[in-house]
């Protein structure tokens, strides 16, 4: 069963449920089907304003949709979202709290609107490094990264089936961000499903099982993490000790270039033709250099002039 | 569709603010009786002398000043209703459309509470406060009559008639401007809004009593529906409560309607 399943859904912006063309109307989500899976890790890509903290309210409900549907947890996104968010844990992008109240009130008060027992928040907070006395202090004492903190745990201490969190490592230091990857590999060891959305292509790359890109309202790419960095060119540097080989029409090979003692080409797939047409002569050294999803993010987003992500 | 544990929290942030209206609301209607009981007389002499213009005796009713008149102008007074209106004009204008700026809604959004029912709730904190306000005027008079022995001159009825009144008169304003916080982002509009009803409405009820010409400005007023002069001399009319109930009613049906609808994009 899909956690999430949405079908055509689109969202447009000052024009109401018949968009108007031109006359200020904003087409910020356009169409976009797409499924997570119960259980899996899901990575939302996307520069700022390319859609995604749109699409995450939609399937809260706080947004209508222009048109499409939304279906999360089973449950129709608009007719059903007080039942799908007493199911689900959610981490605003850039989350506010009252400043007033300690840390610990508002993770009580919250707890008690949610009706379920915060059963994961000891070890949220251990994971976290939010003490007792942290917890006991008003959060306008709080640093940025204390508040992202008590967001994530929030969002996760009463264990929720789905975790949609919207960049959920801003404002943690590289420590705490390992601290929030183990703590999604926990959820994930649990079968909870997570949704994240995010513009730092690393953790993506290093936590999630699928990935969705989208750009300018349009979904561009929907895939598994693997298969997509399987996909992409890699750089590759062989030294031989005598003459470089000919590799044209070697399969998956491309961009050949013989420089001083031995050649650089790009690679794209299945390396095993490459490696099979060089077997038999003597190399000095060999560099394939990793797939990365910035790579591939970036080549979603060629003709954007400065897309604003981090890796 | 009343969220309890958000009621619970509403009232515990609030509690104290409530509480300081509630005490200065309590010494401002205390001094009513104890500015009749200690200048009653001088005052009896001086409206008897006819040098009071015919236009401000309106203001009171045209009554001659009695303990009643003396209440009724400590109600009416705009030091008392600035102290009323800080919770059914100032806080309900900021319960939505502030929260919703400051981007802490969402948060409480996130949670398995409608939004008819986070309005429900906050209209409910809202008219309960108003209650309490509106008791501590009433404890006050009754404090001070006691203090200088004129709890006997005092009609539990017209009193009675004179809370309710009050509370449906806040309800109104608690309504509109509640209503108008859940249809905009920011809280400006929905100040604003507030703000103009309690004071233009006043404005047209003082000008309507101080200039026949205006009083035809008069029924537009909310103001014009509390009529403390007439209930403390039992002449209150049971329609201004109906008029102030139907605003109410309006306001409120006009909230449930436009909020679950409104699209809540992200803070700015």
């Amino acid at each position: 069963m899909n956690a999430i399943s949405t079908i055509g859904l689109s969202k447009t912006y000052g024009g109401g449920r018949r968009p108007r063309h031109g006359g200020g109307a904003v087409r910020a989500l356009d169409d976009v089907t797409l499924d997570v899976r119960e259980g899996e890790v899901f990575g939302f890509l996307g520069p700022n304003g390319a859609g995604k903290s749109t699409f995450i309210r939609l399937l809260l409900g706080f947004l209508h949709p222009t048109a499409g549907s939304a279906r999360v947890l089973g449950l129709d996104s608009t007719r059903d979202s007080v039942a799908i968010r007493s199911r689900i844990g959610y981490l605003p992008g850039g989350i506010a709290f009252h400043d007033g109240l300690t840390g610990e009130r508002h993770l009580d008060d919250l707890a008690d609107l949610a009706g379920r027992p915060s059963v994961r928040r000891a070890a949220l907070c251990d994971r976290l490094e939010l003490a007792d006395r942290t917890l006991r202090r008003p959060i306008r004492d709080y640093s940025r990264g204390m508040r992202q903190k008590l967001g994530i745990v929030q969002a996760l201490q009463h264990d929720p089936e789905l975790a949609i969190l919207d960049e959920p490592s801003e404002g943690l230091d590289p420590l705490m961000q390992r601290a929030f990857y183990g703590i999604l590999d926990d959820l994930h060891e649990a079968g909870r499903t997570v949704l994240f959305s995010s513009h730092v292509l690393s953790e993506v790359e290093r936590v999630c099982d699928r990935v969705a890109v989208v750009r300018a309202g349009q979904l561009v790419a929907n895939e598994d993490v693997g298969a997509l960095l399987a996909r992409r060119k890699r750089r590759v540097e062989l030294q031989f000790e005598g003459d470089p080989p000919d590799l044209t029409g070697v399969p998956n090979v491309t961009e050949v270039v013989i420089v001083d003692g031995g050649l650089t080409c790009s690679l794209a797939g299945d390396p095993r033709p490459l490696l099979n047409a060089v077997a038999s002569l003597a190399i000095n050294d060999l560099l394939i250099e990793p797939a990365r999803l910035e790579d591939a993010f970036l080549e979603f987003y060629a003709a954007d002039d400065s897309p604003d992500l981090a890796s | 569709m009343i969220s309890r544990p958000l009621l619970g929290q509403t009232w515990r942030a609030q509690r104290t603010r409530v509480a300081i209206i509630s005490v200065a609301l309590v010494v401002w209607s205390s001094l009513m009786p104890v500015i009749y009981a200690t200048f009653g007389r001088q005052m009896e002499s001086l409206i008897e002398s006819g040098i009071i213009p015919e236009a401000f005796m309106r203001l009171m009713g045209s009554s001659v000043f009695g303990l009643d008149a003396a209440i009724a102008l400590g109600v009416s007074h705009p030091i008392a209703i600035a102290l009323q209106v800080v919770y059914p004009v100032g806080f309900a204008a900021l319960a939505i459309a502030g929260e919703r700026q400051n981007g802490t809604l969402e948060v409480l959004l996130s949670r398995p509470v409608s939004r008819r029912a986070v309005f429900l709730t906050l209209l409910l904190a809202i008219l309960g406060i108003a209650a309490l306000t509106t008791a501590a005027t009433v404890a006050g008079t009754l404090i001070g009559s006691a203090a200088y022995g004129l709890t006997g001159d005092l009609s539990a009825g017209n009193e009675a008639f004179l809370y309710v009144n009050l509370v449906l008169l806040l309800a109104a304003f608690a309504g509109i401007a509640l209503a108008a916080s859940a249809s905009f982002d920011r809280p400006g509009p929905a100040i604003g809004i507030g703000l103009a009803v309690v004071l233009v409405g006043y404005l047209l009820e003082i000008l309507g009593q101080l200039w026949p010409d205006a009083q035809g400005l008069q029924p537009i007023s909310p103001f014009h529906y509390m009529r403390p002069f007439e209930i403390l001399a039992g002449r209150g009319q049971a329609s201004d409560l109906v008029v102030l109930l139907v605003v109410f009613g309006i306001a409120v049906a006009y909230a449930l309607w436009r909020f679950p609808r409104r699209d809540l994009a992200a803070p700015s």
